[in-house]
């Protein structure tokens, strides 16, 4: 799999079921270690083209992150907002703004259990 | 709101000097200048924060910051002098890398005012002829990096551009009608860029830059035939028949030439001058594929390459100087300025705050006095300045090579990343490419460097406090000031102007974590003093790994090739493999012949940027010659947290390798536990790509702790990778490394040799 598969395919609900276990999975652990399934699925959106992408800004001073859209080249980042206290908020709401951004919807719908990380407190 | 930024005149001096700051401010502001000790005291400016306390002898300082603006972009500029051209042809080789765009490239430009002529690549990439505020367009497109002949002949009422492919057999021409009132041709000939026509403040810009090579600038006092000026372009030498002035872009053998001059071979000496360091001893037109190496034929290497992007001086104005005091004691520190009008970022980081948090600290090492005298007992720490350099304003994260795959995470920037991105003039890192994709081959210290700060958190630190590079090295310094060790600050460039005499005091000599770029000098300095009997400390990981050189006339300007292989964020253009700054090949040392395992015992294996490790002792750990190292250390693995991914073995690391000229004598004492999948071979040992170059499937990926005798009483020991001064930190460090290094330096400050018993390295010895 590589970026541009991953930018094409807008997952209807047979895709979204298909993908539920590997966000799950992701979001449960968004620091990691992954296991290869999850490593494949992650990787193709890590490695996107800078221009446009999500990213992370620590906040000067702070043990806080807020979300981030690179440029690119001669281009400034933007400061798109919220603000994650730990590093699993953070990596979990890079990916749902990632994710939406490409497919058009939010990973979070999946499934909001309690007690998993990015819960209400994830922003 | 005013972001704070700033540059020293230099990053290392000795008491008494006098330091130039060059500060500016996004908006007009006040701010306190005052300088700090780092690594040591009460201060902190953030949780986990580096230690520092003022510097009372130097009085804070209240200076206005103003904006401040940086003319980036090289580009070539010749005087004419008395010449006044009523007619007239420039001729010269020309290959744009960049040939289409936004906007358009000038090439070339003389005269003033509505007389000017310029040669100009549009936007679309077709050369055309500027004549005051009109532009004429050849039918020509031009290739990426594909020569051209270029002539642009004037007389009073009318100017020819021709453009001519020689490989193609193309030529196009295009005319215009001069103004009637167009005067003889004065002045500046510009090359690769346009002068500004209103010049505020009395400063004089360039825009317009060029992207490409150009060669040969040739100027007669009258009209010529395209196929005259192909002749002499490509097939003369030196002066043309009839010509008034011919600029030779070869490079000089002589060690002591000054980089940026163009000599005129003409009669009237119109030297030129080169601006913001375009690159030297690229291959020309002329090149016949013979000669590898610009020496062999400076001649075949007559082409200078210009970037919009290159920037070898932000030229601002000092703000103040500071005087050292005459008893400062040596360290580390930094110039701080604290701007008044300070925002911090709130939980709505949307709302405009402050991305440098009202201030800037400046790195500046202080070195011992000169002639003073050093006590017993004290080590030399010499701060890897170069590495800091290459990687100064590092844009990778921003626009490059995605550093997200390798560190198998997202990437958090600081605040200052986002500055820099706002800042696009302050120029490039060595790990970046030049707009034209060209690598970025040549660093300065003399610009406004913001990432480049105590507190910065870097991803190349895997997780955990960030500290990699300059900020973890000062984890080293804390360390020593806990330890209460008599210590001296030196640079790269102090080791590398000075030689060993600079560390011929200090019988035990630490690196930092990362001394990844080396000049022959240094490296020689540094073999030198373990030759003599000094002991070295290698304390981190991929180290001695590029060579460099450095500007012969403008010190804190480095130059490097990425030749052959190494992990490489850009590979370097074929046969241009040799530095223009010293002639000295470039790339890995390793493929210069001097591995780091031959003179370290370890040389780099392989990197991953997530998590480290801990270790594990190894085949000598329990030799009874060596039973200090591990005094007082319980059995066992160890290294096993550490505020560098989280363990003392990782990032970066190195191996023990007797292939590659580890001493087979040489005390291996412990390897890592193993490296996770993140973890990849170096390229450069890579002969075939397979899919065995993660660590869980290769036994060399691994970080190796070593040390090992030098004959004459010199010994080197090796902690195997970055992570290891991570185990150093106070609150997130490991006991066990505290103390293995702690056990390491205080036998190594014992002057009896380490090879005091006989062993198997006496027996090799003839």
């Amino acid at each position: 799999m590589n970026a541009s598969t991953t930018e094409a395919s807008t997952p209807g609900g047979d895709e979204r079921a298909r993908l539920a276990p590997l966000i799950r999975r992701f979001r449960q652990q968004p620091m990691g270690p992954y296991d290869v399934e999850l490593q494949a699925f992650l990787l193709p959106l890590r490695n996107l083209p800078a221009a446009g992408k999500h990213a992370l800004m620590r906040l000067p001073g702070r043990e806080a992150w807020t979300l981030v859209r690179l440029g690119g080249r001669g281009r400034p980042v933007q400061i798109v907002g919220g603000c994650f206290t730990t590093p699993a908020l953070a990596e979990w709401a890079l990916f749902r703004a990632r994710w939406q951004s490409l497919h058009g919807w939010d990973p979070q719908d999946l499934d909001d259990a309690p007690g998993l990380p990015g819960g209400a407190a994830g922003g | 709101m005013a972001e704070v930024v700033g540059y020293l005149d230099r990053w290392s001096a000795r008491p008494g000097a006098r330091i130039g700051v060059h500060l500016a401010g996004s908006v007009p502001a006040r701010a306190r200048v005052d300088l700090v000790r780092l690594g040591r005291g009460t201060h902190r400016d953030e949780p986990g924060g580096i230690a520092y306390e003022p510097v009372p002898e130097v009085e804070a300082r209240d200076v206005v910051l103003l904006p401040q603006p940086v003319d980036e972009g090289s580009y070539a500029e010749i005087d004419l002098g008395v010449l006044a051209l009523d007619q007239g042809c420039l001729g010269l080789l020309v290959q744009p890398w960049a040939p289409t765009g936004e906007a358009e490239q000038v090439v070339a430009v003389l005269g003033q005012g509505s007389s000017r002529l310029a040669v100009v690549v549009t936007g679309e990439g077709v050369p055309a002829l500027r004549a005051g505020a009109v532009l004429v367009p050849t039918e020509f497109r031009a290739g990426p990096r594909r020569w051209l002949v270029v002539a642009l002949s004037w007389t009073q009422r009318a100017a020819t551009l021709t453009v001519l492919d020689p490989q193609a057999g193309v030529a196009r021409s295009t005319r215009v009608e001069r103004h009637p009132a167009s005067e003889a041709l004065t002045g500046t000939l510009l090359l690769a860029g346009a002068p500004s026509e209103a010049e505020p403040g009395g400063r004089r810009t360039v825009h317009s830059h060029f992207d490409g090579r150009l060669e040969r600038p040739l100027l007669w006092p009258a009209p010529q035939p395209i196929e005259s000026v192909r002749d002499a372009l490509v097939c003369g030498e030196g002066l043309p028949r009839g010509a008034l002035a011919a600029w030779d872009f070869s490079p000089s053998v002589a060690a002591d030439a000054p980089q940026d001059l163009v000599p005129d071979l003409g009669a009237h000496a119109l030297h030129g001058r080169l601006r913001q360091g375009p690159r030297r001893a690229v291959r020309g037109m002329r090149w016949t594929g013979q000669f590898l190496d610009w020496r062999d034929a400076p001649s075949q290497y007559a082409a200078v390459h210009f970037h919009r992007d290159d920037l070898e001086d932000a030229g601002w104005p000092c703000t103040l100087e500071i005087v050292l005091p005459d008893a400062l004691p040596s360290g580390a520190y930094a110039v701080r300025v604290r701007g008044n009008a300070m925002r911090p970022a709130g939980d709505d980081p949307t709302d405009p705050f402050d991305l440098t948090a009202g201030q800037c600290r400046l790195p500046l090492f202080v070195r011992a006095p000169a002639d003073g005298p050093v006590p017993p007992g004290t080590v030399a720490l010499v701060f890897p300045t170069f590495t800091y350099l290459a990687y100064a304003n590092d844009r990778c994260a921003l626009h490059g090579h995605n550093p997200e795959v390798l560190a198998d995470r997202a990437i958090a920037l600081e605040a200052t990343d986002v500055l820099l991105s706002r800042h696009p003039e302050w120029g490039l890192s060595l790990y970046d490419t030049h707009h034209d994709g060209s690598g970025v081959g040549t660093a300065s210290r003399r610009r406004p460097i913001p990432t480049l700060q105590p507190d910065a958190r870097a991803w190349q630190a895997g997780e955990g406090s960030g500290r990699w590079n300059y900020p973890g090295d000062l984890l080293l310094v804390e360390w020593i000031e806990r330890e209460g060790i008599p210590w001296h600050a030196l640079t790269d460039e102090d080791v590398h102007a000075d030689g060993a005499a600079a560390l011929s005091a200090y019988r035990v000599v630490l690196t930092g974590n990362h001394p990844e770029y080396a000049t022959p000098a240094l490296l020689r300095a540094f073999r030198d003093h373990l030759d003599g009997g000094g002991r070295l400390m290698y304390l981190g990981g991929n180290g001695f790994y590029w060579r460099i050189a450095c500007h012969p006339q403008r010190p804190g300007v480095i130059e490097l090739r990425r030749a052959e292989d190494g992990n490489r964020s850009w590979a370097e253009e074929p046969c241009e493999y040799f530095h223009a700054f010293d002639g000295g090949y470039g790339g890995l040392w390793r493929r210069s012949g001097i591995t780091p395992q031959s003179w370290l015992g370890v040389g780099y294996a392989g990197q991953g940027f997530r998590r480290s490790t801990g270790l594990r002792r190894a085949r000598d750990a329990h030799r009874p010659d060596v039973a200090f190292v591990f005094d007082g250390v319980p059995e066992g693995d160890f290294g096993l947290q550490g505020a560098i991914g989280g363990g003392c073995a990782g990032i970066e690391v190195d191996r023990r390798d007797e292939l590659l000229g580890s001493d087979p004598a040489g005390w291996w004492l412990a390897t890592s536990l193993p490296l996770d999948a993140t973890y990849l071979a170096a390229n450069e040992e890579m002969l075939v790509s397979r899919p065995t170059i993660a660590a869980p499937f290769t036994p060399a990926v691994r970080a190796d702790m070593v040390l090992q005798p030098v004959p004459g009483g010199g010994a080197v020991f090796a902690s195997g990778s970055i992570a290891w001064i991570g185990g150093l930190s106070a609150d997130q460090g490991d006991a066990a490394v505290q103390r293995i290094t702690r056990n390491v330096l205080s036998r190594l400050l014992d002057p009896a040799p380490l090879a005091a018993e006989p062993g198997p390295w006496l027996e090799r010895l003839p």
